[in-house]
């Protein structure tokens, strides 16, 4: 065994420091960091269509390691990565209500990238998802995902019932999941309907099918019209009748998609691509029962439809920029939106439900274009917005489990969150 | 006693310098921070104790800070009874010691996120094996819905993923009480509550404080057992004082907000646990700290 030199160390260190100079000099990183969500990892690198990255990869030789966390915490761990002086994180996920200006300012403005490199056919593109992370005429991220929220049903449990379809008038809700909630057979106890316990999306959608809403894209608070009382009304019936999952105000996400998929619900709120993940045969006891319906309005065959949708960004202090925008036009081009919407992502491009594969391979696009028309957000996007989802899911919950009547946690939702308006 | 020389302060140095950077200036910048109006994408602007008086004016976090003691105290003394209820047993001698006792520090060498992941399964209402033993007794436990049943849950997973260290702390103070002392009480004939009460307990007595308050510090920062199985929920009922800091640094990015929350936190953990040590060990010894 040789003994280690005080010039053979020297010797190496040299060697390695010239090693890693044109590594550099050529802003090409061995590996690509993405933080998102679960979701967004599978539909561009898993599903039916097969993995949308694989071609970029070889071409560059670059590896992606996705981390992959929950929804608030992408936006918690996004925004402090962001703010640190360098960060590993090299392309991050962010839903539109996150892009406020001040969160906007930690990420590399896009405008020169989008004119030396342009995306595939920009126009494409709705407006509306590229205005939604611009701030003063500067683009800040990329869209790559809407998630417009249908009414998910179990066609076997339904049968089962003997109940055709969900009900097509919000009125006749609570009529069709009395019949949808019992003991199963085999003993599992079925639920109608479960929805994030933890989220406002679900009140917000049903006070729109009532005529009300939460906040106007002008930031009017309406949490205490009507329209808004009645949705706590339905939501508590839901809860005192027991016909949503005792411990809902606990469930995950995951929790509920796996109850979905088990058969211990029977109706679920969620974006319409998740139906791929309901009707997997190898996660699913019941592949292929699952069926998509528009949220019922006040009239039968009204549209009630709220979106979501996420950007791609990248941090100002990350490095290996010029790859990271590689990456993010790749994953936004035709042929990879085609490949990402047949693995059940919601395209932002119009195109796509035109594209023949995907009239083929998807039954329900026709449906989603229908909802995307008529489809708004929850709530726009402002500074205090995550204050606001609090205290909307602290009254909605507060109303569901009695502690408030639905009229007074309204009232006290609107009082608290008109302060918290932008000017 | 020999003197500090310059060599000897030198060698002493690095340890000093890596408390210095790893403790003294993180907390001195996140009291400066506790000063200021900061988020992202924003200078920070000196606001004097607004952050500080905001806070004390919201009723979330007087709930969260009533819910933590609640909890702290709970966890701490019933975690203690039980580690030397237990060491009792053990020292008394018990089959398969070695093997037992591996299976009672089993639970600290768990992840508290895997932790809270089984019970959150044990316990749910529908296909959770606890819950629905105690369901068909007439006991369930409402966790999901019923704040108080909510805390109840996470004192019990405190308990159990924490036993082992008070245990540990118990059991070994329990093996240095000199037999004599025991045999020389059997002989006067002291029954098995005396022998414990005047002679086991005042000697383990010093162990168990330093177990107390090791214990009631770190549960006072108690943070994953409730995130994970509540969130805080029903209706920030659940909250707690981390939870508190947590949203109001993370989810709200309210920094100054945060670092109050968290300056708060060390004074009262410190407060609480100082003045409990100093009533103890008045209440033991008849001498304050």
């Amino acid at each position: 065994m040789s003994a280690i030199t005080r010039r053979g160390v020297l010797l190496g260190a040299t060697g390695l420091a010239t090693a890693g100079i044109p590594a550099r000099a050529a802003d090409k990183p061995g590996k690509l960091t993405v933080l998102a969500h679960r979701v967004h990892q599978l539909v561009c690198t898993e599903g039916p269509a097969g993995d949308a990255t694989k071609a970029w990869r070889d071409e560059n030789g670059i590896a992606l390691e996705w981390v992959t966390l929950d929804l608030n915490a992408i936006r918690d761990r996004l925004m402090r990565e962001a703010a640190l002086s360098h960060t590993d994180i090299n392309v991050g996920f962010l839903l539109n209500t996150a892009a406020v200006p001040e969160s906007l300012a930690l990420f590399e403005p896009l405008d020169s990238y989008l004119q030396a490199k342009p995306i595939e056919d920009q126009s494409d593109i709705s407006t509306g998802f590229m205005k939604g992370f611009a701030y003063k005429g500067v683009q800040y991220g990329l869209p790559i995902r809407q998630a417009a929220n249908a009414l998910h049903w179990n066609a076997a449990l339904f049968h089962e019932r003997g109940v055709e379809a969900p009900p097509d008038t919000i009125d006749g809700f609570l009529d069709v999941a009395r019949k949808l909630t019992y003991t199963g057979k085999d003993g599992t106890r079925v639920y109608a309907f479960a929805a994030e316990g933890d989220n406002y999306t679900t009140m917000v959608m049903i006070a729109r099918a009532y005529g009300g809403d939460l906040i106007t894209e002008d930031y009017r608070v309406l949490a205490d019209s009507p329209g808004m009382i009645e949705a706590l009304k339905l939501l508590r019936a839901i809860y005192q009748e027991k016909l949503t999952p005792p411990n809902i105000t606990a469930m995950s996400q995951n929790d509920l998609i796996g109850a979905m998929q088990q058969g211990q619900v029977a109706m679920e709120m969620f974006p319409f691509g998740r139906t791929v993940l309901f009707n997997d045969p190898k996660t699913s006891k019941y592949p292929g029962q699952y069926k998509l319906a528009m949220w019922p309005g006040r009239t039968a065959g009204e549209i009630i439809s709220t979106a979501e949708f996420w950007g791609m960004v990248i941090p100002k202090t990350s490095s290996a920029k010029d790859s990271s925008w590689s990456l993010m036009r790749d994953l936004v081009s035709k042929r990879n939106t085609v490949i990402e919407t047949i693995n059940g992502n919601g395209p932002v491009r119009v195109s796509a439900y035109g594209d023949p594969e995907i009239v083929k391979q998807i039954p329900y696009a026709a449906m989603e274009a229908a909802a995307l028309k008529v489809a708004r957000v929850p709530m726009p996007a402002f500074a205090k917005a995550a204050q606001v989802k609090d205290i909307c899911v602290e009254e909605m919950q507060a109303a569901m489990l009695g502690m408030k009547s639905p009229e007074a946690a309204a009232k006290s939702m609107a009082q608290r969150l008109r302060p918290l308006m932008p000017a | 006693m020999q003197r500090f020389t310059l060599a000897r302060l030198l060698m002493l140095a690095p340890a000093h310098l890596l408390l210095l950077c790893t403790i003294a200036l993180p907390s001195l910048y996140v009291l400066w921070l506790s000063f200021t109006e900061s988020t992202y994408g924003t200078t920070a602007g000196f606001v004097g104790f607004a952050n500080y008086t905001a806070m004390l004016a919201d009723p979330y976090f007087w709930r969260a800070l009533i819910n933590t003691l609640i909890v702290v105290n709970v966890v701490v003394y019933v975690e203690l009874a039980l580690a030397v209820g237990v060491a009792v047993v053990f020292v008394q001698g018990v089959p398969f010691r070695r093997v037992l006792i591996a299976i009672v520090l089993m639970p600290y060498a768990i992840s508290e996120v895997v932790a809270v992941v089984i019970w959150k399964f044990m316990m749910d209402p529908d296909i959770g094996m606890v819950e629905r033993m105690l369901a068909a007794v007439g006991m369930p436990l409402h966790w999901a819905v019923d704040p108080a049943a909510g805390l109840t849950l996470v004192c019990i997973i405190s308990v159990w993923l924490n036993l082992p260290f008070s245990f540990i702390i118990a059991y070994a103070a329990m093996r240095g009480v000199p037999q004599e002392l025991y045999e020389a009480a059997h002989m006067d004939g002291a029954s098995a509550w005396q022998s414990f009460r005047y002679i086991t307990f005042p000697v383990i007595f010093p162990a168990l404080l330093v177990a107390l308050i090791f214990r009631y510090i770190v549960a006072f920062r108690l943070f994953s057992e409730v995130w994970l199985l509540t969130g805080g929920g029903p209706a920030r009922m659940t909250e707690v004082l981390a939870i508190y800091l947590y949203k109001q640094a993370f989810t709200y990015a309210d920094f100054g907000r945060g670092a109050a929350a968290g300056w708060i936190m060390v004074l009262a953990s410190g407060l609480f646990a100082v003045a409990y040590v100093s009533r103890l060990n008045k209440a033991a010894f008849g001498r304050g700290t």
